[in-house]
């Protein structure tokens, strides 16, 4: 007997968390996108393939609403110097943030292009590989990689100007 | 090699590369100090980046993301109370009322314990518990027979338990946990743990822990803790009968949570054992 739909969708549903925690402006807003992505899940349940990689799926239609709502809102360009104060600004986010170069992760993320950020959380931040980033972006891997490569410089040199990477790694050797 | 590409240096880094060309890369990091200390910002920034976002998963999840999942937001349905909400309302209730002691199973137990090593993280969709003739499965329908039969028997069963939660007492000749072994305190969900066995699990040592509660929603509750050699795997939810398994692996340890809880008390626990064990 396999888990049932819903059983399913529990299961990955940290991890849809933390993908829409890097791509919303919010820790509120993420989970509201992850509750549009499980209602419209629900409704296009048939339309799930048995035997396809069930998180995969999920991971594709947050991407999907996610997409939606920037359009509605005509976000023209993404990670604007306004989401990342919004960011910052999140109450309930900086409480839970003990570490300083921890929120200037978040804030170096948010300052990404939306397709970077994709690609950077799918692989780096949840470990997919790849070929399962490229079918949940619907892009070639050629073009995952160069995300990737992109979006990895761009938050490295973020992360040196900023300083964090610069403590995290004195922090490494001192230890 | 000319000096690897950043696209290359990342996908190598990312174990995404062809044979010939990762052993390509890994030469030019030999001879390349200025590429190593460029390898190593890069892997320590990736690594940051895991732990900004690295809290998220161990929050309990909000009970409106479980009704949406359940398909019961719309509705109104009523919510299954989880996580914090659980432990206000247990407060100091007395948890422990005791579990009756059924005959003695003992005999059931001959061969339930000889075919349980063979699983790997495949899924196995098998319905049937272990019983004394099936030799050939898993190391999940092994701890689901013998959750049934430690529910069913109860802690004081000899036969069943290698480590009573009063050891010494109970029986003499009783083995103890290992010294090093950091048992999960489950109290704050309302589990009070009776008892022990130990097993294998692929290949390697674990130990199954059993846990009971006078909260009939939770339900009396076995978790399995072993070390494991295999690549980490997210947590994976699986059932047996009306028994509901959630088993994952993280950094050299395999886990298993068994029981008829509600999966979204499963996942919470487990969330809460990850966070105690693997917080060192």
């Amino acid at each position: 007997m396999s888990p049932s739909f819903g059983d399913q969708l529990i299961a990955v549903l940290p991890r849809l968390r933390r993908f829409a925690r890097g791509l919303a402006r919010s820790a509120v807003e993420a989970d509201d996108l992850v509750q549009s992505a499980c209602e419209r899940a629900l409704t296009r349940a048939h339309q799930f393939q048995e035997g396809t990689r069930f998180d995969s799926w999920m991971f594709r239609i947050v991407q999907t609403i996610w997409i939606d709502q920037i359009r509605a809102r005509d976000v023209r360009k993404e990670g604007s110097e306004d989401e990342a104060l919004q960011i910052g600004s999140d109450e309930s986010v900086r409480r839970t943030e003990a570490r300083l170069e921890l929120r200037e992760v978040r804030a170096a993320l948010a300052e990404l292009p939306a397709e970077q950020r994709t690609a950077l959380l799918l692989v780096t931040v949840d470990g997919l590989s790849y070929k399962e980033a490229a079918e949940i972006a619907e892009v070639p891997i050629g073009t995952i990689m160069s995300r990737l490569a992109r979006a990895r410089v761009a938050l490295q040199a973020r992360l040196e100007a900023g300083g964090a990477l610069r403590r995290s790694m004195s922090d490494g050797e001192a230890e | 090699m000319a000096k690897p590409s950043e696209e290359q240096l990342i996908a190598y880094l990312d174990g995404e590369l062809a044979e010939d060309e990762r052993a390509a890369v890994a030469l030019a990091l030999e001879e390349d100090a200025e590429l190593r200390d460029r390898a190593a910002r890069l892997t320590e920034s990736a690594a940051l980046l895991r732990a900004a976002f690295d809290e998220v998963v161990r929050e309990p999840v909000p009970d409106r993301l479980i009704a949406a999942a359940r398909g019961a937001a719309s509705a109104g349905a009523s919510v299954v109370p989880f996580g914090a909400r659980l432990r206000r309302h247990i407060g100091d209730r007395r948890w422990w009322i005791g579990v009756p002691v059924a005959a003695s199973l003992a005999g059931l137990l001959v061969g339930a314990g000889l075919g349980f090593f063979a699983a790997d993280e495949t899924v196995v969709t098998a319905t049937k518990p272990a019983d004394a003739n099936l030799a050939s499965g898993s190391w999940l329908d092994n701890i689901a027979g013998y959750h049934k039969l430690f529910v069913a028997a109860g802690p004081n069963d000899a036969a069943l338990v290698d480590v009573p939660a009063n050891d010494g007492d109970a029986r003499k000749g009783a083995q103890k946990l290992p010294s090093d072994f950091r048992l999960p305190n489950l109290k704050p969900w309302g589990l009070v743990f009776q008892g022990a066995r130990f097993l294998i699990v692929e290949g390697r040592p674990a130990t199954q822990l059993f846990y009971t509660t006078d909260i009939k929603a939770l339900g009396p509750l076995t978790v399995v803790v072993g070390t494991s050699n295999k690549p980490d795997i997210a947590a994976t939810f699986d059932h047996r009968d009306d028994l509901n398994l959630l088993y994952w692996r993280h950094h050299g340890h395999a886990y298993a949570l068994v029981g008829q809880a509600d999966i979204g008390y499963l996942w919470n626990i487990a969330n809460d054992i990850a966070w105690q064990l693997d917080a060192i």
